[in-house]
């Protein structure tokens, strides 16, 4: 069968490759006998006509990278050995790999091949201006600028293969972030996104005035709470329509049995009939229990004395309205319910604790952004076992006030020696500043001892946004993301000579 | 202002200025005269050996803690070309550089600083700055105001300089704001890590302002028609000897000149307006600088083009053009711009041009010898020689790299206390 496109928006698009087939009267009628070869030629038909031309990268032949010195980042650095690409994947890699037949090769001799460089905070491709209506069904793909081709290739020129991009508005919950890779796309389009729902962000407004902070805190808060008041609303609708089924089947059966009853005795010592209008109370409820068997249910403490019986079984057979569905709330239930990682971008030390409070009361899955202050507080963060995104390492004397007053360049270090899981991005503060997230890195990792800013930028942010099984180091079945440096990464001289994204070559110098 | 005119050379001037806090902390010409008799009589007792050294180091130590010669050994050293050179051994005493040697030549003793596992590397030079001076270097009254020093702004109790230390900076010239066609006199000042700071040299290059900065609406200039035909007018006068005694002598080429320009064509037209003086002005200079490298190599080889800091967030094109004017020949030096930019951003822009291109030794003199050959103290600081001052900083590891960071800081040989940042 021929494989389909490796787009990612399209290959979660439902309705590729089963149009066709399912809207062909035909399918399904064919006889006994021959339902699946009929089935089958009608998938084909539909899948060839969905799937471009030739997928080109299935039928391209093996690729092979000797000579290298691999920094793989899962296992000790081979120094010199072939990393093997077939398709969008790693086939093989190792000291001793037999390249394959038909393979293409390209001799990296004195050069290092490393995985693709993440940037976890990133602004790349986020040109359009801050929606202020912006709210937690707000996707931050949305406002990606996939035509922004000078930043992409400054960024491959760099290394940098994938980036995440928060959605950013006004303070407070501002939408679900993505994962973007820097691979083209259509025409000269860049950008697959690999994860468009990768984390709920957060702005806790850190450069702002106390009381705007206290607004924003008291804000997000507030929406949290909601969700959960929506969460038990939508809880009570249902246990209300359980119920009011529930006694709908029975008023059936009742009726059922009632009308063969009726049909035996016209008036029946049961105490059921209309014109038993005016019940005591205490009947009421003796009859009730003894139509229902059971003890009163909740619907019935709205009954007064003051209704009649069959008034009441009119009033209770009413159907409960469904409570208005909130998309947003349900964002943030997924949230609460561990389904989607919660990152806070906060700055100052109390913006930091309330973020810890925060997830401490809605038990969320919390992420740090940017974190200034943490030095501060890095083994509360420790004991949260809360990891934290740096991002902004290198800040002027002037640049020092707001939201990086404190800023240390021992950060980094701080946080090593308390345990906390840290990584670094290049700060979101443009597009521009991806391309430097290394740099970015090691300013950070300066003070760290055996701080590897690439190990960092690599399998560190990988293992963060939880696509460690996909990117970030080099293992056979893993994406083929990689770049070609002309010498150590770290070393400033060494050039970027080639990148690939899986498995294809955006990048060349 | 009699004073400043007749210091134009670029020798040494120390100023004993109490207001200003510009001094010494030691009295610098008594601790000479003591350490020359101790010296004195280690010549005299030549033959005797020990007493002689133990007189020395008694000299020495009463003075101040260190002794009067120290030995540090180290892993690599940046060189005065740039280049990294392993294993060397810098001598140093009072507060000068006696010899660099290899490393093999000294055995264990006593006295010797073992850094062998870092890199030695000249303190930094930023040679566009406003350590001290931040905000009130600016003075927009006149348009041609050649009479203004920022010796006179400079706060050399500000916090910066400490600082601008922790990162590797030891001198720094500090220039007026670019808010005049002619600014004043720029000062070149070393911090010395007790809380005062030195001046290196008094009377600076003078400060000229090409670009949008230096036109205001108050008074002209209004535009760069305008700023040239001023700028042109008061040169011509200054070549006959009209005018203030700082512009007749740049004018004669005597007193160096720097330019800050904003734009491609502001670049253009200083080469233009100031190509008859024979001593260059320097050129600082940013994101245009990759349009009109070809046109300042061709026009002046000496011309020296300062360039960034870079910032993340600037257009990368500052970094290429530093690549393509190093290239093309031209003398390039960063600019820190401090306080206004990180104090690592001499160190991350060369590392960054590097990655766009700058050859790796060109970036490392950037920061140090070329550097402090543009602002005029070449013969003092910037490089690790014999006669130099004993100024450099014990880095973790290559100096061009991010992951590197400062271990230590010696002034004249005298290792600078570091606090932690920010947590005073």
């Amino acid at each position: 069968m021929v494989p389909m496109p490796d787009r990612a928006f399209v290959a979660s698009d439902p309705r590729v490759g089963r149009k066709e087939v399912a809207s062909d009267p035909r399918v399904g009628r064919t006889s006994a006998n021959q339902p699946t070869a009929g089935l089958l030629s009608l998938l084909l038909v539909g899948a060839c006509l969905t799937a471009p031309p030739v997928s080109a990268q299935f039928l391209q032949r093996p690729l092979v990278i000797k000579n290298a010195r691999i920094i793989r980042m899962n296992g000790p650095v081979i120094e010199n050995g072939s990393v093997v690409i077939k398709g969008r994947v790693i086939k093989a890699i190792g000291a001793d790999v037999k390249p394959p037949l038909l393979a293409r090769s390209v001799d990296a001799k004195g050069k290092t091949v490393t995985p693709g460089l993440i940037d976890a905070y990133s602004a790349l491709g986020m040109t359009s201006r801050r929606s202020r209506s912006a709210g937690p069904t707000s996707k931050a793909f949305d406002a990606f600028d996939r035509y922004a081709i000078d930043d992409f290739r400054d960024a491959l020129r760099n290394g940098v293969t994938t980036v995440y991009v928060a959605s950013r508005g006004a303070r407070g919950i501002t939408g679900v972030g993505a994962v973007v890779q820097l691979a083209r796309d259509v025409g000269e389009s860049a950008g697959v996104v690999i994860d468009d729902d990768a984390a709920l962000c957060v702005d806790l407004g850190s450069g702002d005035s106390p009381t705007a902070r206290l607004k924003t805190f008291r804000q997000v808060r507030k929406q949290f709470r909601e969700a959960l008041q929506y969460r038990r609303q939508w809880e009570d609708y249902e246990e209300d329509l359980k119920e009011y089924e529930k006694k709908l089947e029975e008023r059936a059966k009742e009726e059922a049995e009632d009308k063969k009853k009726g049909e035996d005795k016209k008036e029946g010592k049961d105490k059921k009939e209309p014109d038993d209008k005016e019940d005591k109370p205490e009947d009421k409820t003796t009859s009730l229990f003894q139509m229902f068997g059971g003890p009163p249910g909740k619907d019935n403490e709205k009954d007064g004395p003051k209704d009649e019986k069959k008034k009441d079984e009119e009033e209770e057979l009413k159907k409960p309205a469904e409570p208005k569905k909130d998309r947003k709330k349900e964002a943030l239930l997924r949230a609460i319910d561990h389904k989607l990682p919660v990152r806070i971008e906060a700055h100052r030390s109390a913006d930091i604790l309330n973020a810890l409070e925060l997830a401490e009361e809605f038990s969320l899955d919390l992420m740090l952004e940017g974190a200034t202050d943490a030095y501060l507080m890095a083994d509360a963060i420790a004991d949260a076992e809360v990891p934290v995104i740096l991002g902004r390492v290198l800040v002027s004397d002037l640049q020092r006030r707001n939201e990086f007053h404190r800023s240390v360049a021992t950060n980094a270090a701080a946080l090593e020696e308390a345990g906390v899981t840290w990584t670094v991005g290049s700060g979101a503060i443009d597009g521009a500043s991806s391309r430097f997230v290394l740099f970015n890195a090691q300013a950070a990792a300066a003070h760290v001892e055996g701080g590897d800013a690439l190990r960092r930028v690599t399998i560190g942010s990988a293992d963060l946004l939880g696509l460690s099984r996909k990117i970030g180091h080099l293992t056979p079945g893993m994406q083929a993301d990689l770049v070609i440096w002309s010498g150590d990464p770290s070393d400033p001289a060494s050039m970027v000579e080639r990148v690939y994204v899986a498995g294809k070559l955006v990048f060349q110098r | 202002m009699k004073k400043a005119e007749s210091r134009m050379m670029n020798g040494e001037c120390q100023m004993m200025n109490d207001e200003r806090g510009m001094r010494n902390a030691h009295d610098p010409m008594s601790r000479l005269v003591f350490l020359h008799s101790a010296f004195s009589i280690l010549h005299s007792t030549f033959a005797l050996g020990a007493v002689g050294l133990l007189c020395a180091v008694a000299a020495g130590a009463s003075g101040q803690s260190a002794p009067s010669e120290s030995v540090i050994l180290a892993g690599r050293m940046v060189a005065p070309d740039g280049s990294l050179v392993d294993n060397v051994a810098v001598v140093v005493a009072d507060g000068k550089i006696k010899a660099v040697k290899s490393a093999d030549e000294f055995s264990e003793r006593d006295g010797i600083i073992d850094r062998r596992d870092a890199v030695l590397c000249p303190g930094l030079i930023d040679a566009y700055s406003v350590l001290g001076a931040y905000g009130q270097n600016i003075e927009t009254v006149n348009a041609i105001d050649p009479a203004a020093s920022v010796r006179d702004s400079i706060d050399a109790y500000h916090r910066n300089f400490r600082a601008a230390l922790r990162a590797g900076v030891t001198t720094a010239l500090i220039c007026p704001a670019p808010n005049n066609l002619v600014g004043g006199v720029g000062v070149v000042v070393r911090p010395d890590g007790t809380g005062s700071v030195e001046t290196l040299r008094d009377e600076g290059p003078l400060l000229f302002a090409l670009g949008s900065s230096a036109q205001a609406y108050s008074r002209e200039p209004t535009s760069r028609m305008g700023a040239l035909h001023l700028l042109r007018d008061a040169l011509e006068r200054a070549r006959d000897g009209e005018g203030h005694g700082r512009l007749v002598s740049f004018a004669k080429g005597e007193l160096s000149g720097m330019v800050i320009c904003e734009r491609a064509e502001d670049v253009s037209a200083a080469l233009r307006t100031f190509g008859g003086i024979q001593r260059t002005p320097m050129i600082v200079h940013t994101a245009e600088a990759a349009d009109v490298a070809e046109e300042i190599a061709d026009h002046n080889k000496d011309a020296v083009v300062l360039v960034g800091p870079y910032t993340f967030g600037m257009s990368p094109r500052v970094l290429s053009g530093a690549a393509v004017l190093s290239n093309a020949g031209v003398n390039v030096v960063f600019a820190g711009r401090l306080p206004a930019a990180p104090t690592e951003g001499i160190r991350l822009t060369a590392a960054l041009a590097v990655r766009y291109g700058m050859d790796a030794k060109a970036a490392r003199a950037a920061m140090t010898s070329a550097a402090a050959q543009a602002i005029g103290v070449g013969d003092r600081v910037g490089s690790i020689a014999p006669g130099m001052d004993a100024d450099f900083v014990v880095f973790s590891g290559d100096p061009l790299r991010m992951d590197s960071r400062v271990v230590e800081v010696y002034i004249k040989g005298v290792r600078v206390p570091m606090g932690m940042a920010n947590v005073e």
